[in-house]
């Protein structure tokens, strides 16, 4: 076989695996990511991730493990109940992305919830 | 005063560069020395230009200047000194700064070292860098100045957020930030060498020796933010394949291919449009990165929020690009080798397939990043979790592994029947190391494959060890004679230094990936809680008051050791709280404790984990650098060697 | 205010970054083969 074959065969095997692996690991793992509006509308009942802003409604319990809150976007919003460590920044007015299911009571269980991290290169100009 | 001499600095700054731009691609064209002396003056003016700004910036923030925009918002007079000091890179406009910043110095050290490398190169390369210069400064000076000054001097400033106020925001930011600038110097070595149709030994030393400070430099910074996520972010992890840690890590992982696809060529000539492609990929990854995360466009735990400077770094990748695009195009062609290729079992094979497994990680991890982009403009928006990175990327990992083990004994021409005798050691190393494992009881398939190949790639680093001390043992004639024989091969040892770092990195990862326990539980004070063996005891909570924060502490007690987990609660910034994780490291596990709240009846609840071999990443890391730095040290002199050797001989450009 | 300090910065740099020019003409005296490029005693820094 001519060397420049070989090396061509190579690659196309290796483009092949990482071809396959990408399919089966995105297909199998990627959630969809939705606003609080999109929500509503969205009828897929598997793993999702919602985007919103935490409202003044949180109530905690179990020392802390245990939360209630809405998120809110635009004119939408959904309960989201919660079990475990909360990200530190959370509170109302932060943005915050639920990862879970919705489930047929209208409340979404969110199995992690992620907080956007204080905003390094926000260029909001100060005002006072 | 200070904000008008760092905007005048930073105007100046741009002129020359924007001149040293224009005339050293003409100067090189032209081949006029006295011309690019001059265009390479301009570009080491401009960078000191950019060190007066950076000094001005500083000073402002050191003196809690508050007529700056920019130090109200980063820091207010309660911050320690220390942390005021790291504003300086920790906002938008400076750490653009800082970007020009390295790339002024570093940028300067590499053209004062380039003169040996012929005028039409060097005045390309000081054009380039220059351009790239201009780009930032064109940025900093229009769009996003860091001396923008406020109508009123507010009396005290914003504040640096909770979040950062932690030794890693001393040496993290500056360190990766770094990492990402310096890799446009050997980008525009690379894009020189083809605009000029040549390349030759002494730009292969010269290219190389810069991609390897860059990938230094990005090495550390990787594994300085893993350290600082474990330690301030209180979920027990180091790593969540996030964008901005996904592309930290594409430009590391194509310069990492690079490192060993240019000692191919650099031996036998070979694989160089590979390697001009691979140089310039790590930048163009840079500049993707750069613009991906300050422009919000892909969701991110870390927010960058829709910002002014987007839309010019796109512009500014879509430049670089097509300009990346078009001269590979126009220039390929010149660039094939008459060397015919080792066979496919070889230490050329090895690299080869190594640089494949490498740019096929970069493909599934860039894949995961825009994925959100893509199908967002295509439809409804998707995101892969770290699950995708773990199932696609983990296999090519473990192959790469293996061929850690497999490829320094390889010869780099044909591989007989003695390669089957030099591997009975990895090999056997990794098939105690599983034995041992499958009594232990371990049943995952991936611990199973990654821990006994990382036995045996350390194997074969410490054969070569044991086979340069039997070399010098048997022609010994002295310390010193023996010293000067290590010292002569000393990239080679300092390589299997930097591998042996590397694995134990990754059985750190391992270790604390897939053995990691963790229990949430809620105790009255005198309370004990058992993970993984390890006993604690919750002996009480107490309030703290400090400069800027209040602490609340629940103390735990593990054998004679006192951890103190704790929640702070920063009043000035509208009562935001942290988790201050405690944690106790040892060579074999840490003992992670983070506090979660207090319940009414005096109960504490807390998050326990134990992550085994977590100590093992920051060790392995440190062991990388010391690889790196051991054996490339003072290499001054072989670049000037090459250089002399090539004006002698004609050298196969 | 800014173009004022620029500008004189520009004019305090621009002795540094001419000196090539500056000084080659005084050397032109001496016999100088023109530049081929690839001279590496010769390119300064």
């Amino acid at each position: 076989m001519i060397p420049s074959l070989k090396l061509g065969v190579l690659a196309a095997v290796v483009a092949a695996c990482v071809g396959y692996l990408v399919y089966s690991a995105a297909g199998g793992t990627s959630e969809y990511y939705l606003t609080v509006s999109e929500l509503r509308s969205h009828t897929t009942s598997g793993v999702v991730r919602v985007a919103g802003v935490v409202q003044n409604d949180v109530q905690r319990s179990a020392g802390g493990l245990q939360v209630e809150f809405t998120e809110k976007d635009g004119t939408a919003s959904v309960p989201v109940e919660y079990h475990g460590a909360l990200p530190d920044i959370f509170q109302p007015g932060i943005t915050v992305v639920a990862e879970g299911t919705l489930g047929a009571d209208g409340i979404f269980h969110a199995s992690t919830i992620l907080a956007k991290c204080p905003s390094r290169f926000s260029t909001t100009p100060y005002t006072q | 005063m200070t904000p008008y001499l760092g905007s005048g600095a930073l105007l100046a700054g741009l002129v020359m560069a924007g001149f040293s731009a224009l005339l050293s691609f003409w100067a090189g064209w032209r081949e006029n020395s006295v011309m690019v002396q001059v265009g390479r003056r301009a570009f080491y003016g401009s960078a000191a230009m950019i060190v007066l700004a950076s000094v001005l910036l500083e000073f402002a923030l050191l003196s809690h200047d508050f007529s700056l925009a920019y130090v109200v918002e980063h820091t207010d007079l309660s911050t320690p000194m220390p942390l005021v000091a790291s504003a300086f890179y920790g906002g938008q406009e400076g750490s653009l700064l800082y970007w020009a910043l390295v790339l002024g110095l570093l940028g300067s050290a590499s053209l004062f070292a380039s003169s040996a490398l012929g005028l039409r190169l060097a005045g390309y390369a000081a054009g380039l860098m220059a351009s790239i210069m201009s780009f930032l400064l064109v940025v900093l000076v229009i769009v996003a100045s860091p001396f923008d000054i406020l109508a009123v001097t507010p009396p005290d400033g914003l504040g640096l957020n909770p979040v950062l106020r932690d030794a890693g925001m001393l040496i993290h930011p500056p360190v990766v930030l770094a990492g990402f600038a310096s890799f446009a110097i050997p980008f525009c070595f690379a894009a020189a060498a083809l605009m000029a149709g040549r390349s030759d030994a002494a730009w292969i030393a010269h290219t190389r020796r810069f991609a390897l400070m860059a990938w230094a430099l990005q090495s550390t910074g990787l594994v300085l933010g893993m350290w600082w996520a474990y330690h301030v972010l209180g979920w027990g992890g180091y790593w969540g394949w996030d964008p901005v840690e996904n592309v930290a890590l594409m430009p590391w992982l194509a310069t990492t291919a690079y490192l060993h696809s240019s000692q191919v060529q650099a031996r036998r000539g070979r694989l160089r449009a590979w390697n001009f492609g691979l140089v310039i990929l790590a930048f163009l990854l840079v500049v993707f990165g750069t613009f991906i995360v300050r422009s919000g466009v892909v969701p991110s735990v870390h927010t960058f929020a829709v910002s002014a400077i987007g839309p010019w770094f796109f512009g500014f990748l879509a430049v670089c690009l097509v300009f990346s695009i078009a001269l590979l195009a126009f220039r390929v062609g010149g660039l094939g080798s008459n060397a015919k290729p080792a066979p496919a079992v070889s230490r050329e094979g090895a690299f080869v397939l190594q640089n494949l497994l490498l740019v096929g990680v970069v493909v599934i991890v860039f894949w995961g990043t825009v994925l959100p982009l893509v199908s967002g403009m295509l439809g409804q928006e998707r995101v892969v979790g770290a699950s995708y990175y773990e199932r696609a990327a983990g296999p090519l990992f473990v192959a790469i592994l293996a061929l850690m083990a497999a490829g320094p004994l390889l010869p780099w021409r044909h591989a007989g029947s003695p390669l089957l005798l030099a591997l009975r050691w990895p090999a056997g190393a990794a098939a105690v190391v599983l034995a041992a494992l499958l009594i232990a009881g371990v049943r995952s398939v991936p611990a199973l494959l990654a821990i006994p190949l990382a036995a045996a790639a350390a194997t074969t680093c410490l054969v070569e060890y044991w086979r340069l001390g039997l070399k010098l043992h048997r022609s010994w004639r002295g310390w010193s004679q023996a010293v000067v024989l290590v010292v002569r091969r000393r990239r080679r040892y300092g390589a299997y230094l930097a591998h042996l770092g590397m694995v134990v990195l990754v059985v750190g990862v391992a270790g604390s990936h897939f053995w990691q326990q963790e229990k949430d539980v809620s105790l009255m004070p005198g309370q004990q809680v058992t993970v993984a063996g390890y006993t604690l005891t919750y002996t009480g909570a107490e309030q703290r008051q400090l400069a800027d924060h209040s602490e609340l502490v629940g103390a735990m007690r593990l054998g004679d050791q006192t951890l103190e987990p704790a929640r702070a609660t920063y009043a000035g910034l509208g009562g935001q709280s942290l988790t201050h994780a405690a944690i106790s490291s040892s060579p074999i596990a840490d003992v992670y404790v983070v506090l979660t709240g207090m319940g009414g009846d005096g109960s504490a609840s807390f998050q326990v984990f134990v992550n085994p071999l977590v100590s093992w990443i920051w060790a392995g890391g440190a062991i990388i650098i010391l690889g790196v730095v051991l054996g490339n040290v003072g290499e001054r002199r072989l670049a000037s060697e090459l250089a002399v050797a090539r004006v002698r001989s004609a050298v196969p450009a | 205010m800014a173009l004022i300090v620029a500008t004189l910065l520009l004019f305090t740099a621009g002795p540094f970054v001419l000196w090539p020019l500056i000084r080659t003409p005084e050397e032109t005296q001496e016999t100088q083969p023109p530049t081929v490029g690839e001279r590496p005693s010769v390119a300064k820094r």
